[in-house]
């Protein structure tokens, strides 16, 4: 597979990622005034499905630098610090049912997010930037475009989005039964 | 304060979500490598035939830092013998014209350069740059990088000047001070720096540089 194929696989899910941004939402305050479905079916997953999310965008990041051999750019590795950690403190944090990782991936997840709005920004709007391009590696170069759309700063966009809501709308305060002693 | 829970009747749907999500993953770690994570390489060709030979006589200019207060305004340029995508000799730099000279440093990759290069193109067919002669840099070059090949590019933006095609180690770009892309370098009829400026420049500045150029002589 060559790099702009796997981005399509990547824009894939990312494109199913923004139909879940938008779902998940209306879903969670439908089931909020009926007490049912998504709020009581997300209770106590959300780290979880947080964590799946955090999995498969480190493991696209890490494909595009070491298979794709696509060096990350300074506002990359600052979204990689936020990212990598979440792929493992979320999983973990649902395995223990530790309801407090929430907040550790929701302050990972916000600085990552803080930074992928900024790197989109540029991004799309190179002359935002310094105006002109680094020698070396560019924020604003756009190394492959999935689907004709998804560069690699919008996939990762759409990954903190869903983590944050997903954590957000899986508040142990807003469960049924408080998970809080 | 311990926030551990005993949510048994969660643990299994967290058990499963997370089983589902190992295996989304491992899933696509194995795709992923038995892909083999290769590009479709450019040919041989078109890799080849986008560096050029390039001997750079004389002392580089130093780097570029800003346009005003510039260090290398006066100085000779060092004189760059390269190749154009056809093969045919190009020198540029100091007892290389009879006339100013506008040299435009490029990177196929770089999103300023692919804004500034229809700017500039505009302006030769104006005829707001007559007098002058243009040459385009191909610098920075790489065949992983969009964009590819450099000369393409070029083609498809209509450019008319002259070409000139950049080693892999950029000894041109470097030997003129280049900082960063798309750049510009402005020389009098003798080879020596009228102005320089880097980034993304509005059709009146890039005018108004040559008008510099051209009034050097």
């Amino acid at each position: 597979m060559t790099p702009d194929e796997v981005a399509d696989v990547f824009g894939t899910m990312a494109s199913a990622g923004v139909v879940a941004l938008v779902a998940l939402p209306v879903l969670y305050v439908v089931s909020r005034s009926s007490s049912t479905a998504l709020r009581v079916g997300l209770r106590g997953s959300g780290p979880a499905l947080a964590g799946a999310i955090a999995l498969v965008a480190t493991a696209g990041s890490l494909w595009f630098s070491k298979g794709a051999h696509f060096p990350p750019c300074e506002l990359c590795w600052y979204q990689r610090i936020a990212m990598y950690p979440l792929a493992v403190i979320l999983p973990i944090g649902a395995w223990r049912a530790d309801a407090t990782v929430r907040s550790y991936g929701l302050a990972l997840a916000g600085a990552g997010i803080a930074v992928s709005v900024w790197h989109n920004v540029i991004e799309t709007f190179p002359s935002l930037d310094a105006g002109a391009c680094d020698p070396t590696n560019p924020c604003t170069l756009r190394w492959v475009a999935g689907l004709g759309f998804w560069t690699i700063p919008r996939m990762a966009f759409v990954a903190f989005s869903l983590i944050i809501v997903i954590l957000v709308l899986d508040s142990p305060e807003d469960s049924p039964e408080s998970e809080r002693p | 304060m311990s926030s551990r829970t005993n949510a048994t009747p969660d643990r299994r749907r967290v058990l499963l979500l997370a089983g589902v999500a190992t295996a989304v993953v491992v899933v696509t770690g194995i795709a992923i490598a038995l892909s083999g994570g290769s590009d479709e390489p450019a040919s041989d060709a078109a890799v080849d035939g986008a560096y050029g030979p390039v001997i750079v006589e004389g002392a580089a200019l130093p780097r570029f830092e800003s346009t005003s207060d510039d260090a290398a305004i006066g100085l000779d340029t060092p004189r760059v013998e390269g190749v154009d995508p056809d093969g045919n000799p190009v020198s540029i730099g100091v007892g290389t014209g009879a006339k100013p000279t506008m040299l435009v440093f490029l990177a196929h990759w770089c999103p300023h350069c692919q804004r500034e290069l229809p700017v500039i193109v505009q302006l030769i067919t104006r005829g707001d740059l007559d007098g002058i002669r243009s040459v385009a840099i191909l610098t920075g070059t790489s065949p992983d990088r969009p964009n590819f090949p450099p000369q393409a590019w070029l083609d498809r933006e209509g450019w008319t000047g002259e070409v000139l095609l950049d080693d892999e180690v950029t000894a041109a770009a470097t030997s003129f001070g280049l900082s960063s892309y798309p750049y510009l370098v402005f020389l009098d009829a003798n080879g020596s720096v009228v102005a320089r400026a880097s980034g993304e420049l509005p059709a009146s500045e890039v005018v108004a540089l040559a008008d510099l150029a051209r009034e050097a002589g």
